[in-house]
């Protein structure tokens, strides 16, 4: 199957798990893993910059549309994408340059703290964007954490049990 | 001008990040009500039938859960019945009908929340109709289509509901400042009101939307401001706003001539 068809269903599928499955409203919970962030680990690294940058404020649109939350994971989904280059070089670091670099080639721990980075650096700006001010740095602190450690795992376990598709 | 463009040709990944950060941004500060109505009203046609499909999925799940909460809330309307029907002064409140519905989608995060519920025109619900809970208020419904209607949640900076101190009858205007979801502000209260911490707030009925005496919540903190002749309470709402389920909508009767009365009176 072509990268982007796989993709496209991989787009659909983290959504829709996200939409229908994981809302902490529905589900009566405070929080519910992101997992549509992993669409932002998996986008391949030989893509342009600006297209990676479109894909992502893209998919952080639709997050916040079917969601209503008002732009914050848009906001959050497009400064990972820019950051993700600098992210990419932070976890694979013995590769100098990132065209040659095969994610597919690397190992599973390497992808594991790529896809932490990632988390951590898109919940980072999440959780400031919903609180809107740093007043509540603790609240900020404590739910960002908690959430970026339920996505890291759920990613995590989606990662291993779809190894072999990707 | 070959040099201004070869510059952008350089940088179009930062010009783009730029661009679509501001976009984002706007979209994030511009998070108004009236914008946010007219698309909420088009997301809620176009995928209400998706929501009611998962609210379906999940109430099987929550069955139990459920049933727990409408015996609660069956226990609640009786013992408040029968309170109604022993006092002497029954013409004191409009007599009302209520219709139930569920809540399908609560948002809690923002500062203009809604909710969806899962009954519309056939229901018989109506723009500018009142729902409350077996605990309390919870908003006001600002459009409708057959199955389903959005209501103005309480925790919406827009929305200000008219209540009164349940011992005395100070009237005052009860909205929410955006924090915690369990804190309300009830300001307007005048200064010669006799209040206390632990007081009860409840609907003042003056409109057409809420009849009299349904429960709001207590007074948690007093303010008492130095430069103003009215308090500032801070109330702490019965109906816990982050779990919502089975709500009803009020019917008053006589709802249009009341309005009607209410604006010849202004």
């Amino acid at each position: 199957m072509s990268k982007p068809i796989s993709l496209l269903i991989w787009f659909l599928a983290l959504v829709f798990a996200q939409v229908f499955m994981l809302d902490p409203t529905m589900l009566g919970i405070p929080y519910a893993p992101l997992i549509y962030v992993l669409l932002l680990v998996l986008l391949p690294h030989q893509w342009e910059a600006w297209v990676v940058l479109l894909v992502g404020f893209f998919v952080g649109l639709t997050v916040d549309l079917l969601f209503l939350s008002g732009g914050i994971h848009t906001v959050a989904s497009l400064i990972t994408c820019f950051t993700r280059p600098l992210l990419m070089r932070a976890a694979y670091r013995d590769t100098i340059s990132l065209r040659d670099l095969k994610i597919e080639n690397e190992s599973f721990g390497r992808l594991c703290l790529y896809t932490t980075l990632i988390i951590l650096v898109h919940h980072f700006f999440l959780f400031t964007a919903m609180t809107g001010s740093w007043s509540k740095f603790g609240w900020l602190l404590g739910a960002g954490m908690a959430n970026s450690i339920l996505t890291i795992m759920a990613c995590f376990l989606l990662l291993v049990l779809t190894q072999k598709t990707r | 001008m070959r040099k201004l463009l070869n510059g952008i040709l350089r940088n179009r990944t930062l010009l783009l990040f730029i661009l679509l950060l501001a976009l984002s941004l706007r979209y994030m500060a511009r998070n108004h009500y009236y914008q946010r109505k007219n698309f909420q009203a088009l997301n809620n046609a176009t995928l209400a039938p998706f929501f009611e499909a998962r609210h379906r999925i999940f109430s099987y799940f929550k069955l139990n859960q459920n049933n727990q909460q409408l015996i609660e809330d069956n226990m609640y309307l009786l013992a408040k019945l029968i309170n109604e029907q022993n006092q002497a002064l029954i013409f004191d409140s409009i007599p009302f009908e209520v219709i139930p519905a569920q809540v399908i989608r609560n948002s809690i995060q923002l500062n203009y929340n809604h909710i969806t519920l899962n009954a519309g025109k056939k229901s018989g619900i109506h723009k500018e109709m009142g729902i409350i809970s077996a605990k309390g208020v919870v908003g006001i419904v600002y459009s409708i289509n057959e199955e389903t209607s959005s209501v103005i949640s309480l925790l919406n900076k827009a929305l200000s509901i008219n209540a009164k101190l349940k011992k005395s009858n100070h009237f005052g205007s009860l909205h929410w400042k955006g924090d915690s979801p369990k804190n309300m502000i009830l300001s307007d209260v005048p200064l010669a009101a006799n209040v206390q911490v632990g007081d009860t707030i409840v609907t003042g009925g003056m409109s057409a939307i809420f009849p009299k005496h349904i429960d709001l919540g207590v007074i948690r903190d007093v303010i008492v401001p130095t430069n103003d002749n009215y308090y500032q309470l801070h109330i702490s709402l019965f109906q816990d706003m982050t779990n919502l389920d089975y709500v009803y909508g009020v019917m008053v009767p006589k709802a249009e001539t009341i309005k009607e009365m209410i604006i010849d009176n202004e």
